[in-house]
């Protein structure tokens, strides 16, 4: 198993001095709103490639 | 509606590990429980419009491709199914929402063998609803579930760029999960460990019809393009109300989320947001991808490298479009913080 930010990149051993706790209080997310109006038709898909053995 | 379009993508996504906020209204939940009975129920005929049947798509890419079913050599039925995503998944079943990736491919899936399917019918192309549903060890309740109307954290990282080989890590609400725990109930692929299909790599997965069907070699196919949250686009009627914050990937670069260290460069031990600037030091550079703040998400404003050239050069082509009302969402991303109250939402200032 290769990973990597596990191994070459200690945080723990070397956190930036400026690392802080987000402060949220107000302004980190956001809603997102329904799909309304009529369906449409979703987009062609890709080609079917059948192939056989 | 409303939603986050990057029509040319984030290339690369084949490899990648990603980071984000999320939460579901209960009545979004509702919403995909009855559109999956809606369409999954439907008697089945040809171009049957499946694609995030009871899905709730939280972050999706790429295309939509044909699945054809063939009872005795002869096309019994097919459907659009959806592309390749990171969201949840609904039934007629279960309480909660399961937690879901697929990863989609443009290559037929193969010709089952009949160990996966019954009778003579076999299928070419993707099962939807699938992919991955990511779960606990032992049918029949094996499903990651997620709560409603709370905030949830995903680490997801992956290699399934080449071959029929891939990886998988998974962290949900700062847990670990590997192993057996990465049992898939579509038909895209399979974990090694889940079913049994040999070697001892917890975060391994196959192309399940490479692992059953060895004469038929397809892999993983990943395709990055379109791009979007929750949605792209082309999938736009699909949408569902959600809330997100904190968007993080990173391409080409794996994440081994069963070390803790790994993931407090995300998520702190109080269960909250940290700053972005941990996680890019851990990963080695910035991410392609970084929607950070309300605002950023409202503007569609990328300042990660795909988007941003450091230290002011905005890169267009990297940059999301925004379409519909996107509000700023307040209590904020928190696995033990205040959660609101189900049902009503504060909006705040971006």
């Amino acid at each position: 198993m290769r990973t990597e930010g596990s191994t070459d990149k200690p945080y723990v051993e070397n956190p930036p001095e400026h690392l802080k706790e987000v402060h949220w209080g107000g302004g980190l997310a956001v809603h997102f709103y329904a799909a309304d109006g009529p369906p449409v038709p979703p987009p062609p898909p890709v080609a079917l490639r059948i192939a056989r053995p | 509606m409303s939603y986050l379009d990057l029509t040319k993508g984030v290339p690369g996504l084949g490899k990648a590990t990603v980071s984000f906020w999320f939460r579901i209204p209960a009545t979004t939940r509702e919403a995909a429980r009855a559109d999956y009975i809606n369409r999954r129920f439907a008697p089945a005929g040809l171009n049957d419009d499946l694609v995030f049947a009871g899905s709730i798509p939280l972050l999706s890419w790429g295309p939509s491709v044909l699945q054809a079913q063939f009872t005795s050599g002869v096309m019994s039925n097919s459907a659009f199914v959806g592309p390749s995503y990171i969201g949840l998944q609904m039934d007629d079943v279960v309480a909660e929402a399961m937690l879901s990736v697929r990863f989609q491919s443009t290559n037929p899936a193969g010709l089952n063998d009949g160990s996966l399917s019954t009778g003579n019918s076999f299928q070419i192309g993707q099962q939807q609803p699938g992919g991955f549903s990511y779960s606990t060890e032992g049918m029949p309740a094996p499903d990651i579930f997620v709560a409603a109307d709370t905030w949830h954290h995903l680490i997801t990282s992956f290699d399934v760029s080449t071959g029929t080989h891939g990886s998988l890590w998974l962290a949900f609400d700062d847990h670990n999960y590997n192993g057996p725990q990465l049992y898939p109930s579509g038909e895209v692929a399979r974990s090694y460990v889940g079913d049994g299909g040999g070697g001892s790599d917890p975060n391994a997965i196959d192309c399940v019809f490479n692992l059953f069907s060895g004469w038929f070699g397809y892999g993983f196919d990943p395709v990055d393009n379109p791009f979007g949250t929750p949605v792209p686009r082309d999938y736009a009627v699909h949408n569902l109300p959600v809330e997100m914050a904190e968007l993080q990937i990173f391409t080409g670069r794996t994440l081994d989320t069963s070390i803790v260290d790994n993931r407090r460069a995300f998520i702190d031990a109080d269960g909250k947001p940290v700053d972005p600037a941990a996680a890019a030091l851990l990963m080695g550079k910035r991410p392609e991808v970084l929607l950070h703040g309300s605002g950023n998400w409202i503007a569609g404003r990328n300042t990660g490298s795909l988007g941003l050239r450091l230290p002011d050069t905005v890169i267009a082509a990297g940059q999301f479009t925004p379409t519909g009302k996107i509000d700023a969402y307040s209590p904020g991303p928190s696995l033990h913080g205040d959660q609101g109250t189900p049902g009503l939402r504060k909006r705040t200032a971006a």
